[in-house]
């Protein structure tokens, strides 16, 4: 056992860390008030800073870092932003994806610009009720229809994984904003997240070669794509708790009322107590969700839906502990912690939402000990 | 970061979780309901090695590491052993034992560690008195020099083991405005004259394990007994905590992991409206927090055992954390079990209540949730 980051992992989150340094408690909240063209520049500015640091760093080239190093750089970036956070997130899991599964010539085009920083890419893998996306097989290639609602990154990404049904099996196609019948929306108004950018995509009859596809995917792929995704969302979870805590305590200890900073009163102080002591389970939990995954133990996947539910639902709790902090100043828009407040909303909704997850772990405690 | 176990400390577990089902929960239940200590229990914990697993060899021990240690409280837990049973253990092995071995000069750990790890004796710790608890600084009983030898006067309260133990660790003031630096321990054997037990606590839970009031009337010890040094008893007490925070809260935790397992049979055979319990979501919901908060609570107390075995120096803040986290956050799930098991997990058949009353003392014991936030607070 060690409880300590390896080497390896204290240096990728110190490079990550780096890139924010000089910055304040929530100094990105700026980001939610720009319009499209202003947060895609100020986005591709930061895929560039982060890419320098190696966020965006192969897997096979950062054994030593795994999946507890990358979730202990996630947390630092959303302890910043969880809208940074969760667009940066999108784009590893896709170079993830093209790493592992994707086939020579995806790897070749697009592989070095990604870990630059140099791209942005969404994952479209949630389904229009109505319309799913399917695909049929062609002479030429396959032929793609339906729509995606939602996917982070999609009004600005450059290139995207797109899940389909081919013959009623789990496919992935990779495809790009100027393929013929592929469009997509602008940013979708949300009550936070306001500094990502959410968009839907529509498929009429998209026309791709054979070499699109994701040779390797299937359906097991796509549950371990949907439980890393959600190891990186708990991560981002317990990041933004920091976030809320250093918020909080900081306007406790700045903050003076009857002589006294506020945070001299004990309803104050437990309040931030029980804050902390939320932050520190959500970090401990998601970090062992991560070696479990990264030592493929059997139980892994319970375990990182067990950080998602713990670590998105503590934000909302804490995050509304640093609101009632900061009184008055926290309601304010730009605060920090009202933006926080709104964010934190969205991490158990976004990825497996709190009741599946919930579902999930228990299937699995049923299947192990029920008779 | 590494959170596997070794092959070893998973095999020891196992078979401390085999031996416990097979050799102590069948009496659980009986002295459960009578509010008694079970002897036969605590005997075979000793032969097994569990009341001085990690003192060396030559002292009883087996030499275990503080993780191992912790591994331990946790599979009796799981086991379906009762709070009662752990706390006695937990207050004899490290509260009492394992300060002896730590501040004790050679011919006391000699004299008493052995028989305590072998469970021949039994052993507590008296810290806590009628107006004073975690504020240590206002203890009273008072020590006084005499005849070559401390004249102890005062009442200890709530202490585990007091009315059994053979040994007992007993702070005092020895300089009385001396603040936290006038605090002293002492060794006090059962039948030393001045010293005896007035009464039996009866108690919501962990009902197996007598708390006792002590009282000290003019209780001549010989100077031999002073444990460590004059004025160091505040420190030897504060390096419990190490401990209370991680070996005696693994239990708990432990206990989560067989509600959790009583729960999902339960749910399975439970059959209402034509379809097991466990088709509802409901129950499955319940389920998920058990679990969630018995991996959160697990992850804070390994890491206390851990930095332990590394030979750092408490972090008390990190400490605070996990006891705040496992007495606090444990009370809804358990409570969930009891709601799953319906008007079964009331009565005594099922023994979730048992887990449920044992349970509650876990926010207050060792230190309350209140005395946490107010270190978290000042700490963090």
């Amino acid at each position: 056992m060690n409880f300590e980051l390896t080497n390896a992992q204290k240096d990728f989150t110190k490079a990550v860390s780096e890139c924010f340094s000089g910055m304040e408690t929530g100094g990105l909240t700026n980001m939610e008030n720009l319009d499209a063209e202003a947060l895609e520049k100020e986005t591709r500015r930061w895929y560039a800073r982060m890419g320098e640091a190696g966020f965006f760093e192969k897997d096979a080239e950062s054994e030593a870092v795994g999946y507890v190093g990358r979730c202990a750089a996630m947390m630092e970036t959303a302890s910043h932003s969880l809208s940074l956070g969760m667009a940066l997130q999108t784009t590893r899991m896709f170079a993830s994806m093209l790493e592992k599964f994707g086939s020579d010539a995806m790897r070749e085009l697009w592989l070095d610009k990604l870990h630059r920083g140099e791209v942005i890419a969404a994952l479209a893998l949630y389904d229009d009720e109505e319309q799913p996306v399917r695909a049929e097989k062609t002479e030429a290639g396959y032929v793609l229809s339906g729509k995606k609602p939602f996917a982070v990154n999609a009004p600005h990404a450059d290139v995207f994984l797109v899940s389909a049904l081919l013959d009623d099996k789990p496919a992935a196609f990779l495809m790009k904003p100027d393929d013929e019948g592929f469009s997509r929306s602008g940013r979708i108004a949300t009550m936070g997240l306001r500094g990502l950018s959410l968009g839907g995509i529509t498929l009429e009859n998209a026309a791709l070669d054979e070499n699109r596809r994701f040779p390797g995917y299937d359906a097991e792929i796509f549950t371990m794509l949907a439980s890393l995704y959600d190891l990186g969302l708990s991560a981002a979870g317990a990041g933004a708790c920091r976030q809320a805590v250093r918020l909080a305590k900081a306007h406790a200890e700045s903050r003076r009322r009857s002589g006294k900073p506020v945070g001299k009163q004990q309803e104050v102080r437990f309040r931030l107590a029980e804050m902390f002591t939320l932050m520190q389970t959500a970090e401990w939990l998601v970090y062992r969700a991560a070696w479990m995954a990264q030592t493929r133990d059997s139980e892994a996947w319970t375990m990182i839906q067990a950080a998602k539910v713990f670590a998105s639902e503590n934000l909302e709790i804490v995050a509304s502990g640093a609101m009632q902090i900061m009184a008055g100043k926290g309601f304010l828009s730009g605060s920090g912690a009202e933006s926080l407040y709104r964010d934190a909303k969205a991490l158990g909704i976004v990825g497996t939402s709190s009741e599946n997850g919930r579902m999930r772990i228990a299937d699995d405690l049923l299947e192990r000990y029920g008779e | 970061m590494n959170f596997t176990l070794t092959e070893e400390q998973i095999l020891f577990k196992r078979e401390v979780i085999r031996f416990a089902k097979k050799e102590i929960v069948p009496r659980v239940r009986e002295h459960d309901l009578k509010a008694e200590f079970d002897f036969e229990s605590w005997r075979k914990l000793g032969e097994f090695g569990l009341l001085g697993l990690h003192f060396p060899e030559e002292f009883g021990g087996s030499g275990a590491d503080v993780v191992t240690s912790v591994l331990a409280g946790e599979a009796l837990g799981e086991a379906g052993v009762d709070g009662g049973l752990t706390l006695s253990l937990g207050a004899h092995t490290y509260l009492c034992a394992d300060t002896i071995y730590s501040h004790g000069n050679d011919e006391q750990k000699k004299k008493y560690v052995p028989k305590l790890a072998s469970g021949e004796w039994i052993g507590c710790m008296g810290l806590t008195e009628p107006g004073a608890g975690s504020d240590v600084a206002s203890l009273k009983l008072k020590a006084e020099r005499k005849d070559d030898g401390w004249l102890l006067n005062g009442t200890k309260m709530f202490i585990t083991n007091g009315s059994i133990a053979d040994v007992a660790v007993i702070y005092g003031k020895t300089s009385p405005e001396g603040g936290h630096a006038g605090i002293s321990a002492f060794l006090v054997e059962k039948g030393t004259e001045g010293f005896s037990v007035s009464r039996n606590l009866h108690k919501m839970g962990v009902r197996t394990s007598p708390t006792s009031e002590l009282i000290f009337e003019d209780c001549w010890i010989p100077k031999e007994n002073l444990l460590g040094f004059e004025g160091g008893g505040f420190l030897m007490a504060l390096q419990t905590v190490e401990w209370d925070r991680s070996a005696l809260v693994a239990p708990f935790v432990g206990s989560m992991q067989y509600l959790i397992e009583k729960s999902a049979r339960y749910a399975t055979e439970r059959r209402q409206f034509g379809r097991p319990i466990s088709a509802f979501q409901a129950t499955k919901h319940k389920l998920a927090d058990m679990k969630i908060f018995m991996e959160a609570a697990r992850s804070l107390v390994y890491r206390i055992a851990w930095a332990k075995d590394q030979g750092r120096p408490l972090n008390h803040l990190e400490a605070a954390v996990a006891k705040l986290f496992v007495g606090d956050w444990s009370l809804k799930p358990v409570n969930d079990a009891m709601l799953l098991h319906g008007g079964y997990g009331y009565t005594h058949e099922y023994d979730v209540e048992r887990v449920f009353r044992d349970g509650r003392l876990a926010p207050i014991g060792g230190g309350t949730s209140d005395i946490q936030k107010t270190i978290i607070s000042r700490m963090m």
